[in-house]
Formats: C-alpha cells, structure tokens, sequence
C-alpha cells in the first residue's frame, strides 16, 4: 500500500469515527428523552427564554 | 544455589531502599495516626442529619396579577403552543405545592424511624415564619424561622426559597437546632430549575408593568431573553457557595446533594470548580426533565432507614429510581459530555464530508494524471 493511500485510509478511518461519536452524541442526549408533559418542572424553548 | 555477585550487589541497595520506606511509612503512620483517628472520630460521631428544602410554587404566585396576566397573554397572543403553556403553568400550580406536601408528609412519617435529625423547610413555612424539626428518637415540632429581609424583586419575594440567602438561613437555622458540631447532612433541594439554576420560581417573567404589546412582541418573536424575562433565584454556582459558607461556618459537611429539579447536572467547569470539598455524592437529572412527584420519597426515606448507613440507602434508592448519582471524579466525566453535546452535531460530519469530496476529486483526477503522464522509454 503506497503512503498516499494509506493516508487516505487512515484519515477515512477518523473521518468516520468522528461522525460516529457524532451520531451517538445525538442519539444519547438527553434532550431526545425530554418529558414535556405540562407538569414538568419547568417549560422549555419559548418558555425558558421568556422566563417561564 | 549459587547466585552471580552482580545480583547480590544490586540487591542490597534494593533491600536498603524498601527498609527506609517501611520505616518511614511506620514514623508517618505513628505521627499522623492520633490526627487521622481524630478526623475518623469527627466523622464518625457528626450528627446526621436530612434538610428537605421545597421550593414549591405558592399561592401568593400563583394568584398574583402576574400570573393573571401572563396565562391571558398566552392563551391569546402566545401562538399555536401558547394554551399549552398557560395550562402547564395552571397545573403547576396546584401540583407543586400538592407534590411537596406529599414529600413533607413522607418525611414527617420517618420521623422516628429514620436514625437522623430532620429539618423540613418549605416556601409555605417560611412565608409563615417556621420549619419543621424532628430529633432523631422524637417528635415533630415546629420552630420558628425567620429568613432574611424581603427582596426588591416581587418575583422573588412570592417564592422566597428561590434565594440563595434563603438556603443560607435554613442551614444556619438547621445547624442551631442540631446544636452539635460536625453535621453531616443530605440536602434534598427540591425546586424548579434550569441548566444554569439550581433554585428559581416556575414564572421568572414579571410582566404586571409590563407595555402589552411588548410583551405580545415578545411572545410572537420568541428571541433573545429580555430584561423582565430572566431567570430569577440561585444560580448552580451560587448554590455551591452556600454549601461551602455552611462548612466554614457550621462546620457542615454534606455526604449528598440532592438537586431535585429538571437539567439539575453540573453546567459547566466552572461549577464543577465550585463544588466544595465537603460535598461527597451529588444526585442530579443531567439534562433531562423531572417530572412531578416522580420521586418516590415514602420508598426513598424507608431505603434510608433500613440502610446501615442512611447516606448509602439515599444513593442505593436514587440510583434505583433513575437519578444519577456522582462522586466528584464521576461527575467531571459527566461534563466532558456536556461539552461535546454543546457542539452542533452537523460538525462531527465535516470530516467525513471532507473524506469523501477529497476522496471523489481524487478519483477524478487520478485517471487525468495516468493519460498526461509521458510514454516510458522502452
């Protein structure tokens, strides 16, 4: 394997598990499993901007 | 057997060395025994001790023209979610203050059975000028709390908990009627919250002056945090200074922390940095909301009476009812975590996205480069 392809597999390999971490960032955070049922504790978006 | 000299002679200074460590390992031990049995001692004989601190929402709130207002503006200028909102501010209402009469009841209930003082303070007791007690082994009883001057903040002064010179007042008053020194204590801070508060009032907006069409402005823009719209009440890092000024003052340590509220994990590094040294486990949400009434105090408090150790019932029920609960060491792990979620997920595909358009321009330049290349001589 030449240098310059070994380079492009390397940097493909960490390329692709950035986006991984990326993705399971997303799926694991905890704004997905957000309650907002009208008695959470407080209200969110428009309400934690406008102060309720 | 017969061993090379060499060996014989590399040995002793090894053997020489491993002597002195144990003999200074026995001297420090010696000299410092009487200091850490002291300190094993101090701990082992601090007076327990359970703070339930319920910032719930109070009548004075929630009938104030504030709320009057508010609920209208909602329902009429607050746009497809606007009812949704005014309702779930409606309900909190009537379930915070239910919520919190449960918890103060559950806790009244352990009173005897839990092998800890009890201190109960909630928005509707201090605005009464009281807490409850119970000495580990009696009774309830009420006894008198005065807090600190009013606020000039209207907001604040219907939710008086909210303020941090509140808290301060509570562990002043909780250390007073314990009358012994250490104090370790649980701190159940049951409140509204945010991702930068740690005790606030459900409505922060205060609007009773407020132009309406500034405000029907604001609800129709729905940008940016206008002056009479932010956050009031203890900040996270505030909260921590509290429990620090505690330890200095009252010689209090706190074996957990119980932030009870939603988005109640650590912020930021600079929290983290505030948390005091006595502070030993912090039970939080992370970033996630906590409903009403989802914790289970009748169960948590009978964890912590059956429990050798209250503080390991606490921690053992916590965890079991879906609360995250960390040392120090875990809670900065947490943070690392925080951060790279604060990062727009879209940038953790740039490097892919960048592979690919360098891989393709590759591709399509490679054969170019193969037909322009000279013949080889033969």
């Amino acid at each position: 394997m030449t240098n310059f392809r070994k380079g492009v597999f390397v940097s493909g390999v960490a390329a692709l598990a950035i986006a991984m971490l990326g993705a399971f960032l997303f799926m694991s955070h905890p704004a997905q499993s957000k309650d907002n049922r009208p008695n959470s504790s407080a209200a969110d978006g428009i309400s934690t901007t406008l102060g309720f | 057997m017969a061993s090379e000299p060499g060996s014989r002679i590399n040995a002793t200074p090894r053997g020489l060395c491993l002597l002195g460590l144990f003999a200074i390992g026995t001297i420090g031990i010696a000299l410092a025994g009487p200091q850490l049995g002291h300190a094993f001692a101090q701990v082992e004989s601090a007076e327990q001790v359970v703070i339930y601190y319920g910032n719930e929402t109070t009548p004075a709130a929630a009938g104030s023209r504030n709320y009057t207002l508010l609920l209208q503006a909602l329902r009429v200028d607050g746009g497809a979610d606007g009812p949704a909102i005014a309702d779930g501010i409606a309900d909190d209402a009537t379930i915070s203050p239910a919520v919190a009469g449960n918890e103060v009841d559950a806790l009244v209930r352990s009173c005897g059975r839990l092998p800890a003082d009890i201190a109960i303070f909630t928005n509707a007791m201090a605005m009464s000028g009281s807490f409850m007690f119970c000495r580990q082994g009696s009774g309830v009883t009420t006894l008198p709390f005065t807090g600190p001057p009013p606020a000039s903040d209207r907001i604040l002064n219907r939710t008086p908990l909210s303020r941090p010179e509140y808290l301060r007042a509570a562990l002043e008053r909780t250390a007073t009627a314990v009358g012994k020194s250490p104090i370790e204590a649980v701190l159940l801070v049951h409140s509204h919250g945010s991702i930068d508060m740690a005790l606030m009032p459900r409505v922060s907006a205060d609007i009773e002056d407020l132009d309406p069409s500034v405000l029907r402005r604001g609800l129709q823009l729905r940008r940016g945090t206008p002056d009479w719209a932010t956050l009031k009440g203890t900040t996270k890092l505030d909260l921590w200074g509290v429990l620090a000024d505690a330890s200095n003052d009252h010689g209090m340590r706190f074996a957990l922390v119980f932030r009870q509220a939603r988005e109640s994990g650590p912020a930021s590094l600079a929290e983290y940095a505030a948390i005091p040294e006595n502070v030993t486990w912090i039970a939080h949400t992370a970033m996630a909301d906590l409903p009403s009434g989802k914790i289970d105090y009748p169960a948590l408090l009978a964890a912590a009476a059956a429990a050798a150790d209250p503080v390991e019932g606490f921690v053992a029920n916590l965890h079991s009812q879906g609360i995250r609960v960390d040392g120090r060491s875990a809670l900065l792990v947490w943070l690392v975590l925080v951060y790279l979620w604060s990062i727009p997920t879209v940038l953790f595909f740039l490097p892919l996205a960048a592979w690919l358009c360098r891989l393709l321009f590759a591709c399509m330049s490679g054969p170019k480069r193969s037909t322009s290349s000279p013949p080889k001589p033969a």
